[in-house]
């Protein structure tokens, strides 16, 4: 029997519901924490060759790492507050809370452990501003977008998507130490990607979000005005993408890679306004093709034209 | 009945207690091998 005493009469089955590490690993959007390592590392690389006294390489993957942990914890954070909602949405039932593996309580002390402790590596491994920046995700995602924005607007992910769009600018820093116009670059590109991406997701997933009563674009002002929103916003997207060639941070290798992905997402997108059946999820898992292949698309281009300079 | 169904989780209790516990040493041990990395990178004495 172990040391410490336990009122055994007060245990109860809740008690034990503990959660496994894969549980805690899942409260951690695991998906969402791959995308923000991607951005922020391409934050990174893209800014590599600019200075001279460049950070640590190690000390910017440790950077890196606590980026990654300060996206889970938002992740955590989220899903603690929206643990209500989640259980009236098919796609969100099965989550580690509204499933009962994971305590709220539990899950918002994860929250905020793991919060405090990614603002503290990132302070002490790259600098301050970075650890500043990430809080401010952290505190933008938790507050601005999960409790203030997302149940009360219908432009809630036009603004929430300001918290995805932040990585790379981390990323940035983790190179440089300070934030450069690069970095703002790939800001925009994500803030502008953020709302065809999730109102094409929201059209697919109207019934659920009715029933949790979000107050999405399609159940607001109607399907019609979300397809307009999208062809918009996609038609915004499209010069900035050009932005980093037009800057002289890329060659014309990322134009051509980028042109090609540009008339694809707009067939896409007019597919969308002329509401052809399947376009809505044909979008959304596009434009998470689009992303990957335009930020790997920075790096490679990184990539050739370092090479070309050492070969010269 | 209902004593057996509360030794059981009694039993799960400490079971699951002690495996967080271990969690949580190893996350520790984590973080102290992390911090000390950190400081012996940021005094450069590497070259």
């Amino acid at each position: 029997m172990p040391s410490i005493a336990v009122n055994t009469k007060d245990i109860t089955k809740d008690d034990n519901n503990l959660g496994s590490p894969h549980d805690y690993l899942n409260l951690m959007k695991p998906r969402v924490m791959s995308l923000v390592v991607f951005t922020a590392f391409v934050g990174y690389y893209s800014a590599v060759p600019l200075v001279e006294n460049a950070i640590n390489p190690i000390l910017a993957m440790i950077g890196i790492f606590a980026i990654a942990l300060g996206a889970g914890a938002s992740g955590v954070l989220n899903q603690w507050y929206d643990r209500d909602i989640d259980l009236l949405m098919d796609r969100t039932k099965n989550r580690p809370i509204p499933s009962g593996k994971v305590q709220p309580s539990e899950a918002l002390s994860f929250g905020i452990i793991t919060s405090i402790l990614s603002i503290i590596i990132l302070g002490l491994s790259i600098n301050w501003l970075a650890a500043s920046l990430l809080a401010f995700t952290i505190f933008f995602y938790s507050v601005v977008y999960t409790i203030w924005l997302k149940r009360h607007t219908a432009q809630n992910i036009v603004i929430g998507g300001a918290a995805g769009a932040f990585p790379p600018i981390i990323g940035h820093i983790c190179a440089t130490g300070s934030i450069g116009l690069e970095a703002l670059i790939l800001f925009l590109i994500i803030f502008l990607w953020t709302p065809p991406h999730f109102w094409a997701l929201a059209l697919v997933n109207k019934s659920d979000y009715k029933a949790a009563k979000i107050p999405m674009l399609p159940i607001v002002y109607g399907d019609m005005t979300t397809r307009k929103n999208i062809f918009i916003y996609s038609l915004l997207l499209m010069p900035c993408v050009y932005l980093p060639t037009i800057l002289n941070h890329t060659s014309i290798f990322y134009a051509v890679i980028v042109t090609v992905l540009n008339v694809e997402f707009i067939r896409r997108s007019v597919s969308i306004l002329k509401a052809s059946v399947g376009s809505e999820k044909g979008l959304f898992i596009y434009s998470i093709f689009y992303l990957t292949i335009i930020f790997a698309s920075i790096c490679f281009d990184k990539l050739i034209n370092n090479y070309i300079t050492e070969q010269l | 009945m209902k004593s057996d169904k509360n030794e059981q989780y009694i039993k799960e209790f400490y079971e699951n207690r002690k495996s967080k516990n271990f969690a949580i040493l190893g996350i520790i041990i984590f973080l102290v091998v992390l911090f000390f990395f950190i400081t012996i990178l940021r005094m450069d004495i590497t070259g």
